[in-house]
């Protein structure tokens, strides 16, 4: 285990392992942490994993990780590489099992004050529109040509078909269409894992959030990004569903086999990569393109549906996407004159201002970065900074990360208190179709969001512009 | 053996850890898919009547990893599927390659897993037997 005496400290909230610290080290492993934060981290293998990192073929700079730092496969949670794509090799691991899963969030042209008694015939048609929890199925079973053309064409698909329009494109990372899709690299088992997957929540820690904008930190980038005091907005956090968990088995399993081959040998099964230029490599980048599509065309189809059951009491009202984050994905970016495939595991885009990938509207100010508390808790949007671009390839963190086992929250905290605290003592109104998946999902099953935020803000990371309290919770 | 459990889910902090025993290595893979099965079902399902099967073949580089793959498919058809695996019948299992006889019903499940990883993954010989640690992405 790595101790306090191994790490020294760069700058205010920057911690360093040096390259020294261990012989097949490339590079120094960095990472982003306040002093509450620091004591956490060492209580599980996420700096060992951070190292890890630091070891493989082509990294550039350094492995960093984000104040959420918590231990993962590979990878630790909140982790993040940029690495040579001439060179270097592509991980899956450096992506996660759930590809693109992400945020997107929304605002309506209410306030918290317009809303009264109609909140909760709202949160009832949503949790009526939007299938949530294990083993639920959506209403769409895509045909395997249809399928394809998800895989292919990600939102742009889901707007053609009439769930959306071509506007809500423009809000989307990548604009929700992912260039390097192939279809025909993603496996038939993973198309059959997807297939009736669409438009569906899932469970675990994802969710649908109906909130209110309780505080303004930066009105001139608020205004840029459609953003109002007590405005309501709904936050919509889901991923690529079976199917990008089943590309990414497939892949580490690929890629684990043909270590021996490509003459790379690692610390952690679970770093298995492959040389990005090779066959394998370019083809698990396609399936991953493709698998983030899926995700995308996910949300676009979430909502629609969040905006039918929206429209059904205020019918004349637009529900407009602010923006769309990918948290666990892997892109091919500029840095120091050099492209480089950055790998962000469980990490955000954190784009600064006039850079051409970040919405026109929004260019002047940067990007948003839309980071979700943990239920019953704030969440953020915060934009991306030129700082970020400089030393973290323009990343930062994507929430709060976990500090309670599952096991260890379903025994230690009562549902029926949480429930009580949510509902009563906090107001929100909770729709959830597993009482041990709420408690999971508790508050302090996580760590503190706000020191989360507060850190990467420190670091010049990102900067807040508003933070949001829920009114209502959506879990499967 | 006799005392000990065929399997045990272990604290981790994201995700789950399954333990398994089994008194030989054929019972350690059986062990392994019901653990799996227990998590994703609960128990065992009632109503036998509509039991189908399924065969599988899979192939690795090591026990260990086939071990994984083993369990990664079953994760596979359950889901796909949506039926509960309970009896496992295998007509070869080697270090490398298992062909197997699976049969089940059709059956809700009550929770999910996103992934069989290799991370930790080990497989271990005690004074009873074989001892295996599997971590799913959940």
């Amino acid at each position: 285990m790595i101790e306090q005496k191994d790490i020294t400290q760069i700058a205010d909230v920057v911690w360093e392992i040096p390259e020294t610290f261990r012989p097949d080290m490339k590079v120094p492993a960095r990472f982003f942490a306040s002093e509450n934060l620091l004591v956490k981290i060492f209580t599980d293998r996420s700096l060992e994993q951070l190292i890890n990192v630091a070891t493989l073929p082509g990294i550039r700079r350094f492995s960093l990780a984000m104040p959420d730092i918590h231990e993962g496969y590979g990878f630790p949670i909140g982790g993040v590489a940029g690495i040579d794509a001439a060179e270097g090799v592509i991980s899956p691991g450096g992506v996660g099992y759930d590809i693109n899963c992400g945020v997107r969030l929304l605002v309506t042209p209410r306030a918290f004050r317009e809303l009264g008694d109609k909140l909760k015939d709202l949160v009832d048609q949503i949790y009526q529109n939007v299938p949530s929890g294990v083993g639920r199925g959506g209403k769409f079973r895509l045909k395997s040509k249809e399928l394809d053309q998800v895989l292919q064409q990600g939102a742009r698909w889901l707007v053609e078909q009439g769930f959306g329009d071509e506007a809500d494109l423009e809000y989307l990372e990548e604009r929700g269409e992912f260039k390097q899709a192939d279809p025909a690299a993603v496996s038939d088992r993973a198309k059959k894992r997807g297939q009736d997957q669409i438009g569906t929540l899932g469970a675990g820690n994802h969710f649908l959030e109906i909130q209110h904008i309780v505080q303004m930190f930066d009105q001139e980038t608020a205004n840029i990004f459609g953003l109002e005091a007590n405005q309501i907005c709904v936050m919509i956090h889901t991923g690529s569903r079976g199917l990008g968990h089943q590309v990414c088995t497939d892949y580490v399993r690929q890629f684990d086999r043909a270590l021996p081959k490509f003459g790379i040998r690692l610390p952690d099964r679970e770093l298995a990569c492959a040389p990005f230029q090779s066959e394998l490599g370019q083809r698990y980048f396609q399936a991953m393109a493709a698998a983030a599509n899926f995700a995308w065309a996910n949300r676009q189809l979430i909502t629609h549906q969040v905006r039918e059951a929206w429209q059904k009491l205020f019918d004349k009202d637009t529900l407009n996407i602010v923006y769309d984050v990918a948290h666990n994905i892997a892109k091919l970016e500029h840095f120091d004159s050099q492209e480089l495939i950055v790998h962000r595991k469980g990490a955000t885009r954190s784009y600064g201002p006039n850079q051409p990938e970040v919405p026109k509207q929004y260019r002047s100010a940067g990007q948003p970065v839309i980071i979700p508390g943990s239920m019953g808790t704030s969440s953020y949007v915060l934009v991306g900074t030129d700082q970020a671009m400089k030393e973290t390839f323009g990343s930062t963190c994507h929430g709060a990360g976990r500090s309670l086992s599952r096991s260890r929250a379903r025994k230690t905290i009562s549902y029926s208190e949480l429930k009580q605290r949510l509902e009563q003592k906090q107001g929100i109104i909770l729709r959830s179709g597993s009482s041990h998946g709420l408690v999971e999902e508790a508050p302090e099953a996580y760590k503190d969001i706000d020191e989360v935020v507060e850190t990467v803000c420190r670091a010049g990371l990102a900067r807040k512009v508003v933070q949001l309290k829920p009114l209502a919770v959506v879990k499967g | 053996m006799d005392t000990e459990k065929p399997f045990e889910f272990i604290e981790h902090t994201g995700d789950l850890k399954l333990k398994v025993f089994g008194r030989d290595f054929l019972e350690l893979f059986q062990n392994a898919a019901l653990g799996l099965m227990n998590y994703l079902f609960g128990s065992l399902p009632a109503d036998l009547k509509q039991e189908i099967q399924e065969h599988l073949t899979v192939q690795a580089r090591d026990r260990e990893t086939l071990l994984a793959d083993w369990l990664s498919e079953l994760l596979f058809l359950s889901e796909t599927n949506k039926m509960c695996y309970f009896k496992f019948r295998f007509g070869t299992l080697t270090e490398t390659e298992l062909r197997a006889e699976v049969s089940g019903v059709p059956q809700p499940a009550k929770e999910a897993i996103k992934a069989v990883t290799y991370h930790g993954l080990k497989i271990s010989r005690t004074s009873s037997g074989y001892e295996a640690v599997i971590l799913f992405d959940i």
